[in-house]
């Protein structure tokens, strides 16, 4: 049929625009696909001649750009925004910060503003081109959890400066962290759920849990290091015991989403019990030793 | 659409590579970061005022008087601890040891003539020498604060000089005597009697203190040390006093002591310190200052005068020192520009 180079051309912009997976993709563009072809149908019987009819049916359905943009909003609300507030953001953080710390303190943090410039352009270019043949969550999860760290080390420089230097770009830090865990949040729970786990619900909620244990896990971590950093020697294999909370978050993690994809959702649940239950023990112990 | 993001992604990378190369241009070494007043200074007979500034981490010592030019500067990876007129106020005394000291590190001490701006150095020492004071009777005689060790007593600081005891060195005997066996955590604020062969330093008072909890308890203290009876040493201030006090200045014409304590604690959490007056005859305290910021170092001038810093920074990560000065009653309070 000769509509159909046009009209495959017409969807491949739309869907080209949007956050979704392959075969989201697929499902995508053969509905809007027969939804053009339905209209060309319409329009052809209507007395216009087959080209009049094709222009007809794409102008009425809209500009590529605009059915893009208001299919990416419907499908992943705000997150076009919320990436390219991050990397933006990121960016112009990364600058001023290197400089400051140039400039004022003297000292020029060239590995980091590679790393922060690398990473910040890396997550604007999946946001304004997204990649379909990656797996979209472990590839956007991969780039949030980098950004942490790296921006969690801009943190750490942002507060190292005078003030009111350090007053501004440490509230700017803050809230670039802020924005990068509700992304992965979202991204793990809601935006891209594994396409294994059958108890969509259950898997939601162990996420939850599981992402907001790892992140006090690594904050009391960060913490421990710190304090050993102050006592113990450079080297010294104390700080490999710093590895086990996460070691072991990481092994629970892993066991529970096995586990419910297996449907064992009993077995994956225990875990997570079993799993709060040590961490508040040791919260509790902690409370009584030092009150 | 593609143009676009090319350009995009290019702009990014030609403004890091900007800032790269201004990185490499423009970054310090630890040493070269140091700039401005430092807490060393004294002020001569005549009342002119010598001061230790650092200028792109090169320290070096100015006179209000001079010509805006050092007397002295040194390389970026040493540093002045102390300088001290000589009575007559012709010389100048300091002593330099390294930026980042080491337990190899030592110091020498130089003489500087003020008038004909000559350098010679007096000695040198294996150890760190902190503190320097002429005898005010005896112009051969300099008097030192000589550190044993370099090291850190405790985990959670770093090291620093200890095992202090008071020397003195005969300039024109170049002979060195050592006077205490005190082997002192900390000692400073070096010194010499103008009437009787006596100095005076601050330090812990925990000559009985048997447990850690003692040591913790214990005060800092301002001591007489007679150098002829080092052992009979004796405490001239507050002997009951529940405060530390680390820095002072002997008013004998006045039974006093002007000396820098802890007055209060400010909205963020940090100490200021100010300056008090102790009349060892009454025992009688007086806070001169309320300046609610980091004074230290009072000196006594010609014209009868306190000279004293402040710290505008203290915290901070680099001091803000300014020269001041009052009368010996607290009044007066202003600051000296030059």
């Amino acid at each position: 049929m000769k509509m159909q180079p046009a009209f495959q051309r017409f969807v491949n912009g739309i869907v080209r625009q949007t956050d979704c997976n392959q075969e989201e993709r697929v499902d995508l563009y053969d509905e809007l696909l027969s939804h053009l072809e339905c209209a060309f149908i319409d329009y052809k019987k209507q007395g216009y001649s087959e080209e009049e009819a094709i222009r007809t049916a794409m102008s009425n359905f809209g500009t590529e750009q605009e059915i893009g943009k208001q299919l990416q909003e419907a499908m992943y609300p705000y997150r076009k925004g919320m990436m390219l507030a991050l990397s933006i953001v990121s960016l112009l953080f990364a600058y001023s910060v290197y400089a400051c710390q140039l400039f004022i303190m003297g000292d020029a943090h060239i590995p980091w503003l590679i790393l922060a410039v690398l990473i910040s352009t890396a997550i604007l270019f999946v946001t304004v081109r997204p990649v379909t043949s990656l797996n979209r969550r472990l590839w956007m999860n991969s780039l949030l959890l980098v950004h942490l760290v790296v921006f969690f080390y801009g943190l750490l420089l942002a507060t190292d400066l005078l003030r009111p230097y350090s007053t501004g770009l440490t509230i700017i830090a803050l809230i670039l962290i802020v924005l990068s865990i509700i992304l992965v949040y979202r991204t793990t729970i809601y935006d891209f759920p594994s396409e294994r786990q059958l108890l969509r619900k259950d898997a939601k909620r162990l996420h939850f849990i599981n992402i907001t244990t790892g992140i006090f896990i690594v904050f009391v971590t960060l913490f421990f290091l710190w304090a050993f950093l102050w006592f113990a020697p450079a080297g010294s294999p104390v700080f490999l015991i710093l590895l086990i909370p996460i070691g072991s978050w990481i092994l629970s993690y892993t066991l529970q989403m096995v586990l419910l994809a297996k449907q064992k959702k009993t077995w994956a649940y225990a875990i997570v019990f079993l799993q709060t239950a040590i961490i508040m023990a040791a919260i509790a112990f902690w409370f009584i030793n030092i009150f | 659409m593609n143009k676009t993001f090319g350009m995009l992604f290019g702009l990014i990378g030609t403004i890091t590579a900007a800032f790269i190369v201004l990185g490499l241009v423009f970054d310090k070494s630890e040493n070269e970061k140091q700039q401005g007043l430092t807490d060393n200074y004294d002020v001569s007979i005549d009342g002119r005022i010598a001061y230790v500034k650092y200028d792109k981490g090169k320290a070096g010592i100015y006179l209000t008087n001079g010509a805006g030019e050092p007397i002295v500067q040194l390389p970026v990876e040493q540093t002045i601890l102390d300088i001290n007129f000589s009575k007559d106020g012709k010389t100048l005394a300091y002593v330099v040891s390294d930026k980042e000291m080491d337990a190899e590190s030592g110091s020498a001490v130089h003489l500087v003539n003020i008038e004909t701006l000559e350098d010679q150095t007096a000695f040198s020492s294996k150890s760190i020498i902190t503190e320097l004071a002429f005898d005010p009777k005896d112009p051969d005689q300099l008097f030192y604060l000589q550190a044993g060790v370099f090291t850190n007593y405790s985990p959670i600081t770093g090291p620093r000089p200890h095992d202090f005891d008071v020397h003195s060195y005969d300039l024109a005997e170049k002979k060195h005597t050592q006077y205490t066996e005190l082997k002192k955590y900390s000692m400073r604020s070096l010194q010499v009697s103008a009437s009787d062969e006596t100095v005076f330093v601050q330090m812990d008072d925990d000559e009985n203190a048997q447990t850690a909890d003692d040591i913790f308890e214990s005060r800092q203290r301002i001591f007489q040390i007679p150098l002829d009876a080092p052992d009979e040493k004796s405490i001239i201030s507050n002997p009951a006093g529940q405060e530390d006090i680390y820095d002072f200045l002997l008013l004998p014409e006045r039974d006093e002591l002007i000396y820098q304590a802890v007055g209060g604690t400010g909205a963020n959490g940090v100490f200021e310190y100010e300056l008090f007056s102790f009349n060892w005859k009454t025992y009688e305290t007086k806070q001169l200052t309320n300046l609610k910021e980091y004074t230290a170092k009072p000196i006594l001038s010609p014209d009868n005068k306190i000279y004293f810093l402040l710290d505008r920074e203290f915290a901070g990560r680099q001091p803000d020192y300014h020269i001041y000065q009052m009368n010996v009653d607290g009044t007066d309070i202003k600051e000296i520009k030059w």
